[in-house]
């Protein structure tokens, strides 16, 4: 069986940055997360794979075919960047419209698929409205719809949910699981962990051009949940909470951090903390300005997983 | 949760011929410039206006000419049509087709075009084809319709006997005039993300070749070599050889191949600076 992504120790480099650096890895139907944090190296992939860049060493196959040079490949990839690529004066409909003749369709038939595909990401009553004036959820919207507008097997979308607002999010978050359904490949990357998780079970982790980890999401958050969280608790009365902190199992060890005051507390169960918190705050009348745990983020599980 | 083949499957779909793709740039573009009023009102509308003031020359001469025994049309008349044409092209090409790629680029839509079934050479012919149509519009057309309209009004068919060559020598002249100036456009518009400093750049090239031509020929005392930089000599002395005129000063190949070169050049540039995606170093 050929899968529809095929990567051979696949390498590009800028100069001295290794943006991508030797990956071997096969992908299949059904969505995938591309995870990592900013400069991980998920864009040059994406762009790998639509054939904008070309490797430096290794190869890539998209539906069995090499993808470098090969443009009536990208017929069958709909790809969605994180940056804008607009001309502002052009309303949604003509931007769209545009790109569907570019795929060789007659204006007729561009006209038709364009109407459909913004009825899809629900643009319709915004389509004569110049880009300029769209908001960043809208300008989404619009790069979504170029890249589905000719109903293409394989869907690349770059942090597709940015500047979302929550309803675009779901009706996009829905419009994947709706892709998925029917069978097609789409690659979604981002570098928030639950923007993922709503999407996919299937991810794959990257950071320095490199795939960390690949397979469930789950695992992935086993992972963060066995290493030891750091918590920042900045309160009026640190020292006291301490004491009553590590009084349980879970609390490996209590600091009062030297810049700001804030207890920095580290726990082996995140979750245990966060519920007997509120308790332990009322019953000792502490006064909790901020809390955050900068381990539940994806860098810290880069850390765990790099060493 | 629906189980799929992991593999790919054939594609059923239709694979769209590939052959006019550049035709849906050039169109975007041509559309992008004419929707601009006052580009339509200040330039291409002037430009045409010195086609029927040239009409009405072949027509007074030959309601009135014949009969005041005055010269007839000769090639000359049709080279100056086209040679002065040349401040139109330059302004056409200022403001019509600085930003022509230099907006592509501040507008990151390379990466979507390439992201579609478009070749760089697509691209590329797609941009030549968006300001020669322009150019041609002003040159080379209008000059072939008053070659026709003399050849109409003209009583006999010793004209058109004698001078059918100059349809050939009006559509290469007029490619003479048009395809340099289309490629070092588009060459500057490819180095720069701002369709002002591309518009400066061209202007100063094509004036500028003319100042420095003077100065080489004020340090080294009338060097005739010194005419060769100069971007409009060029154009010049290449439209006489084309129209049969001699040129006292030197021989239009030599011109032909400094515009082939300076084409060549420009070529090149563009096709290395077109890319999907800009890599910056």
């Amino acid at each position: 069986m050929t899968p529809i992504i095929e990567m051979n120790s696949l390498s590009k480099w800028y100069s001295q940055v290794m943006a991508v650096n030797d990956i071997t890895l096969s992908l299949g139907v059904g969505v995938t997360g591309l995870l990592g944090p900013n400069g991980a190296g998920k864009t040059t992939l994406m762009r790998l794979i639509t054939g904008l860049l070309k490797p430096d060493k290794g190869e890539i196959k998209v539906f069995g075919e090499h993808i470098w040079n090969n443009y009536s490949l990208n017929q069958r990839i709909g790809y969605c960047p994180d940056h804008d690529a607009f001309y502002e004066l052009m309303t949604g409909f003509q931007f769209v419209e545009s790109l569907a003749m570019l795929n060789g369709y007659t204006r007729s038939e561009a006209e038709e698929l364009t109407m459909g595909v913004l009825k899809t990401v629900d643009m319709l009553d915004n389509k004569d409205k110049k880009i300029g004036a769209y908001s960043k959820g809208m300008r989404q919207r619009i790069k979504l719809a170029q890249a589905l507008l000719h109903d293409p097997d394989l869907i690349l979308l770059d942090e597709p949910l940015s500047g979302m607002d929550p309803i675009g999010r779901h009706n996009t978050i829905k419009l994947i699981e709706q892709l998925e359904q029917q069978g097609k490949s789409v690659i979604v990357s981002s570098h928030i962990l639950h923007e993922i998780e709503a999407m996919t079970d299937n991810i794959l982790l990257i950071n320095y051009g490199r795939i960390l980890a690949e397979g469930n999401i789950h695992e992935i958050r086993e992972l963060i949940d066995r290493h030891p969280h750091n918590v920042y608790i900045n309160c009026d009365k640190p020292r006291l909470l301490a004491s009553v902190l590590v009084q349980y199992d879970d609390i490996v060890s209590t600091n009062i951090s030297k810049e700001d005051g804030a207890l920095i507390v580290e726990t082996t169960r995140p979750d245990d903390l966060y519920s007997r918190l509120p308790a332990i705050i009322l019953e000792n009348d502490i006064r909790v300005e901020n809390l955050h745990s900068p381990d539940d983020n994806l860098q810290a599980v880069f850390k765990y997983l790099v060493g | 949760m629906p189980i799929h083949d992991q593999s790919y499957r054939h594609w059923e779909g239709e694979l769209k011929s590939h052959s006019f793709r550049w035709w849906v740039i050039a169109y975007e573009g041509l559309k992008v410039i004419l929707r601009r009023k006052l580009f339509i009102i200040l330039i291409l509308t002037p430009a045409i206006i010195q086609f029927f003031v040239f009409g009405g020359l072949i027509y007074g001469f030959n309601t009135f000419g014949a009969m005041a025994n005055i010269n007839q049309i000769t090639p000359d008349f049709f080279f100056r049509f086209c040679f002065q044409q040349t401040f139109f092209i330059l302004l056409i090409c200022v403001f019509g087709g600085s930003g022509i790629i230099a907006n592509d680029l501040k507008s990151n839509a390379l990466q979507l075009y390439f992201s579609k079934p478009l070749t760089r050479s697509d691209y590329i012919i797609g941009k030549v084809a968006t300001i020669l149509v322009m150019l041609e519009c002003i040159t080379a057309i209008p000059c072939i319709l008053l070659f026709i309209e003399y050849a109409v009004l003209s009583q006999d068919l010793t004209f058109l006997r004698e001078n059918y060559w100059l349809i050939g020598s009006i559509i290469a002249y007029s490619l003479v005039l048009n395809l340099p100036i289309t490629f070092l456009t588009l060459a500057l518009s490819s180095i720069t993300k701002s369709y002002r400093y591309s518009a400066i750049i061209l202007v100063g090239i094509v004036l500028g070749t003319t100042v420095i031509s003077k100065l080489f020929q004020i340090i080294f005392r009338g060097a005739d070599w010194a005419n060769f930089i100069m971007y409009w000599y060029n154009i010049n002395v290449i439209g006489k050889g084309l129209f049969g005129m001699k040129d006292e000063f030197s021989e239009w190949q030599w011109s032909l191949a400094i515009m082939l070169v300076l084409t060549i050049v420009c070529f090149l540039i563009m096709f290395r600076k077109i890319k999907g995606v800009e890599i910056v170093k």
